[in-house]
């Protein structure tokens, strides 16, 4: 069996092994049970909902993003990164070759993610209560996210980087469960969770034509 | 007063003197409190740092133990702790997740003393998790070993005891409302008005904030003289009238759902239609929201803020108002429990707008308003008062911005912390209820004939 081979099945091994953990740590929210609600709703959920993952992104409807737009800029372009380095090592792995304007749009994708995500860590280092906040997975979690976009934006320029690429993509693959990178599905669990909440309250969306 | 510094403080001591025995019980509840929001919400936490400035307390002291993240942090590491693979990997400046007499005493300092309960946080969470909930668990977790502090739990004792948290013997209630209802038939002209008690099968049942009997009761004869203009079938209970529920802050659910409850019983006792709770942010949250959660059962009857009622008669026209009487600039603080946590959002603007001439709002409003420092069982806990008054500074500074003369707010406890800001930072304002307000702009048609 080739070594590219073999990286291949490594890839989707950690892949479903992180799929599977993840799914375990999913189904395991629900072994804690679930509380029916009882208080008459005022506001619809569904347009909570709707809002958590519609408007409320946007950065003029959350005083925490519009204070740090940088920040908040430097996130969505870092996932944008992340989202082509996992789309680009589905390209590798499949032997897909891109047209030259498309590898040059993955590569411009891959620097802004690179740069956004040492942006963030050097940002996590040098502010005191960042650096207060942080413990080992949130380093590790960045630099390996970092070295992941790092290696796919390599692995576009050249051959013999095609192999750190799936490597690194198999040891992320395989920490996501296990740290702060579990986000990747939490995130959606709890932007439901705030948008039934602020939803049923009639809160959110902004009821501002109520009156 | 004990201070939280104080070596010599019993509470302290108390928490340095927890046996293994207590510790475990209080592990134990923390666990049977988690369901799949909670523990979706403890796994969710990227340590993004974005909600520090959210914080009324980290805007002001800049101290890391107030940071919501931190807050969350401490509640997480002993969820992880407790359950997750791998958990300590998430190790940092919170601790190893262990809950011992440290990890108690961090929790009380950062969770009873650095926090309003106010939910901004939660609110501009990247993720959205919900910190104000996954707090309030660990003040249950807490309240479940006997370690709510002294100030608040005493709150708490008083009105599951008394029956209402100043503890007003009911006779005094009711002279109380027999020389307001004398003071209504003079403002009113009709000697007839009255604030009706234990009257059965009327349509709304009000509840008040003992402080408006004990030391503000013409904020209740505003109500009174409100009701009276729209010729509201109303009555109030002589036994559980309290709308007041220190139990959503102290964390203990079993007398927060048993206060709720006598509330319900006096709707059942009384037939009314509507419970009607007056102006009290977390007296509303608890009584509209939090209730049924606590009781496990869905009400069979409409559960609304004097607000809304209120809104629906200037709307429907059932009293007029003249905001020529009230000239001076007028601004409105939003309380966190009625607005953010409560969803009672535009109803009060729309009726400043009819009662008074010039209505300014603050910045930022609505449910982003910042806390005025007041909730979370703040007033009641004296040990950190000092750090209440400092936090309060951004409210004053937003007070002082709008160039207001009178500040309305449709909250008891908001009013209690907005005298102490209007002395402390010299502020020169009037505070008033919604009520009051209304009450002054009130144009009264004689009835009596």
């Amino acid at each position: 069996m080739s070594l590219f081979a073999v990286l291949k099945l490594g890839v989707l091994a950690s892949v479903l092994f992180c799929l599977v953990v993840l799914t375990v740590m999913l189904l395991q929210t629900f072994t804690f049970g679930r509380r029916p609600t009882y208080a008459h709703p005022q506001g619809s959920s569904f347009a909570g909902i709707v809002y958590a993952f519609g408007l409320g992104m946007l950065p003029w409807e959350k005083e925490s993003a519009a204070q740090h737009i940088w920040t908040y800029a430097g996130g969505i372009l870092y996932h944008a990164g992340i989202l082509m380095a996992m789309l680009f090592l589905a390209t590798v792995l499949l032997r897909i070759s891109l047209p030259a304007t498309l590898l040059q749009a993955v590569r411009i994708l891959l620097i802004i993610g690179v740069v956004s995500g040492v942006a963030l860590l050097i940002k996590r280092i040098l502010q005191p209560h960042m650096r207060f906040l942080s413990g080992g997975d949130d380093y590790l979690a960045n630099v390996l996210v970092d070295l992941l976009l790092l290696l796919a934006l390599t692995a576009t320029f050249t051959e013999t980087m095609l192999v750190p690429f799936p490597v690194i993509a198999i040891i992320t693959f395989i920490y996501i469960p296990f740290g702060k990178l579990r986000h990747c599905v939490f995130y959606f669990y709890t932007r439901v969770l705030f948008g039934v909440f602020f939803g049923r309250r009639g809160v959110l969306p902004h009821p501002s034509k109520k009156a | 007063m004990a201070s939280d510094k104080d070596p010599k403080d019993p509470y302290l001591e108390r928490i340095r003197q927890l046996k293994p025995g207590q510790l475990e019980s209080a592990l134990a509840s923390f666990k049977r409190l988690l369901d799949h929001k909670t523990v979706a919400n403890l796994q969710s936490c990227v340590n993004c740092g974005l909600c520090a400035d959210s914080c009324h307390y980290f805007l002001v002291t800049g101290e890391t133990e107030a940071i919501p993240a931190y807050k969350l942090k401490l509640v997480t590491s002993v969820f992880r702790k407790l359950l997750s693979l791998l958990g300590g990997l998430a190790r940092g400046s919170e601790g190893d997740g262990a809950l011992d007499s440290q990890m108690v005493e961090k929790w009380i300092d950062s969770l009873y003393g650095r926090c309003t309960l106010c939910g901004r946080c939660t609110l501009n969470c990247t993720m959205g998790i919900n910190i104000t909930r996954l707090i309030r668990i660990a003040r249950t977790t807490l309240a479940s070993i006997d370690l709510v502090p002294p100030g608040l739990q005493s709150t708490v004792t008083t009105a599951v005891e008394k029956g209402n948290n100043m503890g007003i013997p009911r006779e005094e209630w009711l002279d109380t409302l027999q020389w307001l209802s004398e003071e209504l038939q003079m403002e009113v002209g009709d000697h007839k008005a009255h604030l009706p008690v234990d009257k059965p099968g009327t349509k709304l049942l009000y509840t008040v904030n003992p402080r408006e009997p004990k030391f503000f009761p013409l904020s209740l004869l505003a109500t009174a003289k409100i009701f009276y203009a729209a010729s509201e079938s109303w009555t109030v209970s002589s036994d559980y009238y309290d709308v007041t529920n220190y139990g959503l802050y102290s964390g203990d659910d079993g007398a927060a759902g048993l206060l709720s409850s006598r509330l319900r019983e006096s709707m059942v006792e009384l037939g009314a239609k509507t419970l009607i709770l007056g102006e009290c942010g977390h007296g509303y949250n608890s009584n509209r929201w939090e209730a049924p959660e606590w009781l496990v059962a869905e009400d069979k009857f409409q559960v609304k803020s004097i607000i809304q009622i209120i809104f629906d008669y200037i709307r429907q026209g059932h009293i007029k108002l003249d905001p020529s009487r009230i000239q001076k600039r007028v601004t409105l603080h939003d309380p966190c429990n009625l607005v953010r946590l409560g969803g009672i959002i535009e109803e009060q603007r729309f009726i400043l707008r009819n009662a008074v001439t010039d209505f300014v709002e603050m910045s930022p409003n609505r449910e982003k308003n910042y806390c005025c420092g007041g909730g979370g069982g703040q007033l009641s806990m004296t040990r950190y008062a000092k750090r209440r008054l400092e936090t309060g500074r951004i409210k004053a500074d937003q007070i002082r911005k709008t160039g207001a003369k009178i500040v309305v707010t449709p909250c008891h406890n908001c009013i209690d912390q907005l005298s102490e800001l209007n002395r402390e930072y010299d502020l020169k304002v009037e505070i008033k209820t919604v009520s009051e307000v209304v009450a002054d702009a009130l144009v009264i048609e004689k009835k009596e004939k």
